[in-house]
């Protein structure tokens, strides 16, 4: 089984050589370019490992390296987080099951590196919001620092392969995948800019000042960073939310971003035949994007009376014939070993189930796209001091206008300031990269006027009815100093 | 849909990494009120085992929050969502045990 | 909920074709030509009348979002600022299309009145009847120049068979333009197509 996708109508897959993995004994082909997870996925196969305790079958729900659920025995070496970590030829991958304590026996010596670095500024994630704030502090000459978790720059970005709204300067008319590459490109002219792919931070140390972040760009080949940095801009994104519901970690359940990455980054269909739930813009764009990949969605649904989608992007899909049913939600995936199946009812206007309202749709995709919420953890564990806000998604960090948190010196931007755009993110990133810069004596004109520009066009944003929340939620979190 | 008529073919989960499901997730609840009478998410979250695995709550940390909010105002009580949140420590991700087992070796500058 | 969910009460098995018809209503993304009208999107009658090019906006929200503003070459497209909705100056616009190309939101139709009438008589029998609508199309199988296509409104009813009449691709905007022939009684309904291929 081939599910690559070789024919798209707005994207072309850069795959790379071609390779072969092993699974479980199996020949499989894969690209180099390919993650593990991704080649897996490409031969149809759903299913990582078993569970802990209950010993159910497993599959990736978020393909980005957050959820854990795809790992696997990669030559030797139990818990490899596949979805990360790039493919290599002969490499022999093996399910596992996750609790059972492994030794591990690796069939190349492990190669552990320490790197001590010191920076102006270290910029912590790479999406819009990154990558714009690291790109205002090199072009002031700061030396940066830039981490990313996942393999390829861009975050978010890359998996977007609709248009951007917003104006000229927010690359309005653009889709996503090419506003990441052009930043990609761009960040990687200049000098004074030090890029770590497939690092993830995993400590901070108050008392040294040091983020330790632990870098493995291919199987069994780590390093450890230990960067010092005079600021930090963290712009960590966001995580997917999801539903409880009977059947929700059934292999095919997956968050929207997983099934966005894996047709739009990779080019691999997840699944034929798939149920999207949520309606918002996320859930919509989806469905578009799946049908693009030559997927049929067999229904777009919403707990909530009114979609909180752009009605645009609403409107596109309902006249390709997906229906968008609001007022509807899941009751139980269904299946065996991976989902066969989803049961949806419609609720009243107090969300009570209305009765008969039981529909059956066999799919082997169930796609959450309810809603994201910031990651903070890093925040948190450097000591921002956080608070709930709804109109932003969840736990925020305390901050200026000039996006500064409570600690003196580390800026925050993005989606961890609190769930919105890929455009407002990458004004957040201009603004934290420039007031970081700033702060450490850096000085140019046309900073000045870039900051005072995005600060002006974020606010104008957020005076469209849509985002009047954000707006209200900003005021809640926002402190001077 | 009510479970008490329909029985599921699979449970519902809260923590992949963990295994817990909704209904232990309640149990583990009602358990702390009876016991211990204490109502934060450190607690719940050592008891439960949610929050405490390989992904460290990504994923599950707002159900923990849900589940536990609402939990306790159905017996009328009302939780600050500052106290929700779980002290956090590194490691933020996985890292293999022979990272800092070499600590030590070949750092270089 | 229900005690009598048993064997008798197992959920109905249900395909999309079960589910299109529900809720046409602008809560679930859904526009009609009657919201349309109400939103003052749709040129008066004596512009249409008139037989020039006429862009449809399905564009109802104060979203921030100025493409089309940006990109239109008279000054048709008016917006104070990025939250507007546009507006068109009817008069201004000479059908140049490349709003309908540069929208996010793929939500711009054009549609030229009496196109076959102007156009196209002596060429071919049908002309006088015959308008032309620029969809922007952004799915595979790209329609083909002379194809038969099923033209579709705005919740996928079927309104009639169009003929691609041209095919526009700009790098520019990636987006396909797809300039389909339909009867004009369909023109301004229309704004979805599928190509009708044997292999599909």
């Amino acid at each position: 089984m081939d599910r690559r996708i070789y024919e798209h109508p707005v994207l072309k897959f850069d795959r790379g050589r071609r390779v072969r993995i092993i699974f479980e004994g199996r020949e499989i082909p894969a690209y180099e370019n390919e993650t593990i997870a991704a080649a897996l996925y490409a031969a149809g196969i759903v299913h990582f490992n078993y569970s802990g305790r209950l010993k159910r079958p497993r599959g990736p729900f978020c393909m980005i390296g957050k959820c854990s659920q795809c790992m696997m025995r990669v030559n030797g070496i139990p818990h490899v987080r596949t979805c990360i970590t790039l493919v290599e030829d002969g490499m022999v991958v093996e399910r596992e099951d996750v609790h059972d304590a492994e030794l591990p026996t690796p069939t190349k010596k492990m190669k552990v590196e320490y790197v001590t670095k010191d920076y102006d500024i270290v910029v912590v994630g790479a999406g819009p919001a990154g990558l714009s704030a690291a790109m205002q502090a090199a072009k002031l000459g700061a030396k940066v620092a830039l981490l990313d978790q996942n393999p390829f720059l861009g975050g978010q970005l890359i998996k977007q392969t609709h248009k951007f709204f917003g104006t000229k300067d927010s690359y309005a008319g653009t889709r996503g995948v090419e506003i990441a590459k052009m930043l990609v490109d761009e960040i990687k002219d200049y000098e004074n800019v030090d890029i770590y792919p497939s690092a993830q931070a995993i400590g901070y140390y108050r008392r040294e000042g040091v983020l330790v972040a632990f870098q493995s760009r291919r199987l069994a080949e780590y390093r450890v960073l230990k960067l010092r940095g005079k600021r930090y801009v963290v712009a960590t994104g966001a995580m997917e939310r999801s539903l409880v519901f009977p059947g929700n970690d059934l292999p095919g359940v997956m968050g929207a971003g997983a099934a966005q990455t894996l047709m739009n980054v990779f080019g691999i269909r997840p699944a034929d035949e798939v149920l999207i739930i949520g309606a918002g813009n996320v859930g919509v764009i989806i469905a578009y994007q799946a049908a693009q990949a030559g997927i049929k969605v067999k229904a777009v649904i919403d707990i909530l009376p009114k979609t909180a989608a752009y009605l645009v992007h609403a409107s596109k899909i309902r006249r390709m014939g997906i229906p968008v049913l609001m007022r509807h939600t899941i009751r139980e995936a269904y299946g065996k070993g991976k989902v066969e199946g989803a049961v949806i009812y419609e609720v009243d206007e107090k969300f009570r189930p209305v009765p008969g309202s039981e529909k059956d749709l066999a799919v082997d995709g169930v796609w959450m796209a309810v809603g994201l919420t910031p990651s903070v953890e890093l925040l948190e564990l450097m000591g921002a001091k956080i608070k709930f806000v709804r109109e932003l998604g969840g736990y925020v960090p305390l901050r200026t206008q000039y996006l500064e948190t409570t600690l003196d010196g580390v800026y925050v931007a993005g989606d961890a300031t609190g769930i919105e755009e890929a455009s407002t993110a990458m004004m957040e990133g201009k603004i934290a990269g420039i007031s970081a810069a700033f702060s450490l004596g850096y000085k140019a004109d046309w900073a000045e006027k870039e900051r005072a520009h995005a600060m002006k066009w974020l606010d104008e944003f957020r005076s469209s009815p849509h985002y009047a929340r954000i707006k209200e939620g900003v005021q809640k979190v926002l402190i001077q100093k | 849909m009510s479970s008490e008529t329909h029985r599921f073919e699979h449970p519902a989960i809260v923590c992949r990494c963990m295994d817990v499901t909704l209904e232990e997730m309640i149990q583990t609840f009602n358990a702390m009120v009876k016991f211990l009478g204490s109502f934060d998410a450190d607690t719940y979250r050592r008891m439960s085992g949610a929050v405490t695995g390989f992904c460290q709550g990504r994923g599950c940390l707002q159900h923990l929050q849900r589940i536990l909010s609402g939990e306790l105002r159905k017996i009328g009580v009302q939780l600050d969502p500052e106290k929700l949140v779980p002290k956090r420590r590194p490691p933020l991700q996985p890292v293999p045990f022979a990272v800092f087992a070499r600590l030590e070796e070949g750092e270089k500058q | 909920m229900s005690s009598g969910e048993g064997k008798e009460g197992k959920p109905k098995k249900v395909e999309p074709e079960d589910l299109l018809e529900m809720q046409k209503e602008l809560n679930a993304g859904y526009i009609s030509l009657e919201d349309l009208r109400r939103a003052g999107n749709l040129p008066p009658d004596e512009i249409v009348e008139k037989g020039i090019p006429v862009p449809v906006f399905d564009c109802l929200e104060n979203i921030p979002c100025t493409p089309c503003h940006d990109v239109c070459p008279t000054g048709a497209v008016v917006m104070e600022t990025m939250n507007d909705k546009p507006k068109v100056i009817w008069e201004k616009c000479t059908g140049c299309t490349l709003c309908a190309q540069a929208c996010p939101g793929l939500a711009i139709t054009i549609v030229y009145p009496k196109f076959g009438e102007k156009r196209l008589k002596g060429k071919r029998p049908d002309a006088e009847k015959l308008w032309l609508v620029s969809i922007p199309y952004e799915m595979l199988p790209i329609p083909k120049k002379g194809e038969k296509v099923k033209v579709y409104d705005r919740g996928h009813r079927y309104l009639c068979d169009g003929e691609v009449y041209t095919v526009i691709k700009s790098p520019r905007f990636g987006t396909v333009l797809v300039n389909v022939l339909v009867p004009g009684e369909c023109a301004f309904e229309a704004k979805y197509v599928e190509v009708m291929r044997d292999e599909q």
